[in-house]
């Protein structure tokens, strides 16, 4: 497998069809919406397409330019750029964030303001609970790999999320990550529900191969969808630790016509997915 | 490759935008009427305002709430306010509130609720500016609670209200007062512009209205005006909270009378006078009776209190300063 991943086929690229595949799904019944680290273009982009196709109640949040909905028609580079203050509704300090998810979950502790929706995060090491690591690997704090700093994923523990990876493989799926920076499923079973007080835990895990979820109750990664051109035992050649298959794991749908016209033309006219790298192995 | 199983439903992701998307993809609009939200008021039990002394107050929502048979509710007022806790003291409409400030200033007492205080039928929890501000930041945070250095020490608060509390500060080891999180049920509050969305702009505002929404599990606007989504996305910092946090918007022209709508029209001086003046000499059901449950509508309370011509007065007095 090469070490860049191109296009799964020769009508769309990887980049295009992960944007798809977060439009299709991850926002389509949340209330907000926001993307964050270094995969911001591709989340944005789903986003961005959900909203104008099958999910225009949703508030698309952009955290570095602190807005609401901004109508962008052509793709951000990040969440900062001054593209997602085009057309934006309503402008907020960022202490809203961290107001809306540190509530609790119980009714007299309203949950507003931000919820985790769609989008995701990434991380340096993700293991088979869906814990993500971005803080390093090795002893702290002399680190053999020191990561860029946490940020927000403690949020991760907040509620419901998906993690969005751009990239696949071993290094980065490990049997247990060396340190906690954002809760999955924390050891399984019900210890994420006892640590947090019954809130939610990660969804899907969107790679450039394949789709992830998660077993009902031991809460382990399981393989859902392998994409088009790839197969299971790719999958399994590319992870770390020891993945639930079910008897039949089907084909991610590709991009259809409609999906690809309405990215290329209404969010992507520039073309930046078709050759943006996610990579593999 | 494996193939599609037949027997179980296809994951979402599975399922092309193009058979997912409805054939008219339209954003739902949060308009409802004002006796719709009087009701949804009405159904619940802690209420939370902002604006502040005679201005910005949600005047058309209370009258609607007071209409809907609103009763044994709690309020957490702004840190200031008059006629909008007053009026629904009068009404009885109130069982519990966090006091900082219930008054007319120039013009003077708030006459029904001293009337409720001296006769005691309503609770009156003696909160103060800090207590309602630092309460509501907590709850709007989803911190347990907020806390207040020193200045507790020097008045009768925390002997007067059991709600005041004290926690060891455990960087410094001194004591420091601790304030409850103030959540609300429903916050309503007026805008002087929202879209259908509850993109809301407050021209003038005390600052409350940020956080009372992020401590309510629900939010009412009453607008002067609603206007286009255009209008809303030439500045997105206009905007005083965004349309994600509210739940209803209603729209009123002239919703915040006899109150002030900060650089849109004065206080109604001559109403807020006839209103302590009818209050005072006992006639409080009079007053509910003609400019509350007596109006058919809103604009037929327009028309009792003066009707358009009063309305452009009060709307010149600003526009001429």
């Amino acid at each position: 497998m090469a070490e860049v991943a191109y296009p799964g086929t020769d009508r769309y690229s990887m980049a295009e069809l992960m944007a798809v595949l977060l439009a299709r799904m991850a926002v389509g019944d949340a209330e907000s919406a926001g993307g964050g680290g270094a995969n911001q273009i591709i989340s944005l982009a789903g986003n961005r397409l959900a909203q104008l196709t099958t999910a225009p109640n949703v508030w698309l949040f952009t955290g570095g330019a602190g807005v609401y909905n901004g109508k962008f028609d052509r793709l951000p580079i990040g969440t900062w750029d001054s593209r997602c203050g085009q057309d934006a509704e309503c402008k907020i300090p960022l202490i809203d964030v961290a107001d809306g998810l540190t509530k609790g979950v119980n009714d007299n502790q309203p949950k507003r303001v931000q919820r985790v929706g769609a989008g995701g995060l990434g991380g340096i090491q993700v293991d088979k609970y869906g814990n993500i690591n971005m803080i390093g690997i090795g002893p702290h704090p002399k680190l053999k790999v020191r990561g860029p700093g946490t940020v927000g994923s403690i949020w991760l523990g907040a509620g419901q999320t998906n993690i969005f990876l751009q990239h696949h493989g071993k290094r980065l799926f490990v049997e247990k990550v060396d340190y906690v920076s954002g809760a999955g499923w924390l050891t399984g079973g019900d210890s994420r529900a006892r640590t947090l007080n019954g809130r939610e835990g990660p969804r899907y895990v969107w790679t450039p191969i394949a789709v992830m979820d998660f077993t009902p109750d031991e809460h382990r990664m399981r393989i859902c969808t392998v994409h088009p051109g790839y197969t299971v035992t790719d999958v399994v050649a590319n992870t770390g630790f020891e993945l639930a298959i079910p008897d039949m794991v089907p084909t991610t749908t590709a991009p259809t016509d409609y999906e690809l016209h309405m990215l290329r033309t209404k969010v992507d006219p520039d073309g930046v997915l078709r050759t943006k790298r996610v990579t593999v192995g | 490759m494996a193939s599609t199983p037949t027997d179980v439903p296809p994951h979402k992701f599975m399922i092309p935008l193009d058979e997912q998307t409805a054939k008219t993809a339209k954003r739902t609009s949060k308009l409802i009427s004002l006796e719709e939200a009087g009701k949804i008021i009405a159904s619940k039990k802690t209420i939370s305002l902002a604006g502040s002394h005679s201005a910005d107050a949600a005047m058309s929502l209370i009258r609607a709430a007071i209409r809907a048979g609103a009763k044994d509710m709690t309020m957490i007022p702004p840190v200031t306010t008059s006629i909008a806790a007053d009026l629904p003291i009068a009404a009885k409409m109130l069982s519990k509130l966090y006091l900082s400030y219930v008054g007319f200033e120039v013009w003077g007492m708030a006459p029904a609720f001293r009337f409720a205080a001296e006769n005691q039928t309503m609770e009156i929890v003696e909160a103060d500016e800090p207590f309602i501000l630092l309460g509501t930041q907590a709850a709007a945070g989803g911190r347990p609670f907020n806390t207040v250095q020193y200045l507790y020490d020097a008045t009768s608060h925390p002997k007067l209200n059991p709600e005041i509390k004290t926690v060891t500060d455990p960087y410094t080891g001194c004591t420091v007062y601790t304030i409850p999180p103030l959540y609300s049920d429903v916050f309503i509050m007026h805008a002087q512009a929202c879209d259908e969305f509850g993109n809301a702009q407050c021209w003038g505002g005390s600052g409350q209205e940020r956080d009372k929404a992020k401590a309510a599990k629900m939010v009412i606007v009453q607008t002067d005006q609603i206007v286009p989504s255009s209008e809303i996305e030439k500045d997105a910092g206009k905007q005083t909270i965004p349309g994600l946090w509210v739940d209803h918007v209603v729209h009123v022209p002239y919703a915040a009378h006899p109150t002030f709508s900060s650089l849109n029209y004065a206080p109604d001086e001559e109403h807020l006078k006839l209103y302590i003046d009818m209050v005072k000499d006992g006639r409080a059901q009079e007053y509910i009776d003609t400019y509350v449950t007596g109006p058919k509508d809103h604009m037929d309370y327009i028309e009792r209190v003066g009707g358009m011509a009063r309305m452009e007065e009060l709307r010149k007095a600003v526009a001429e300063g």
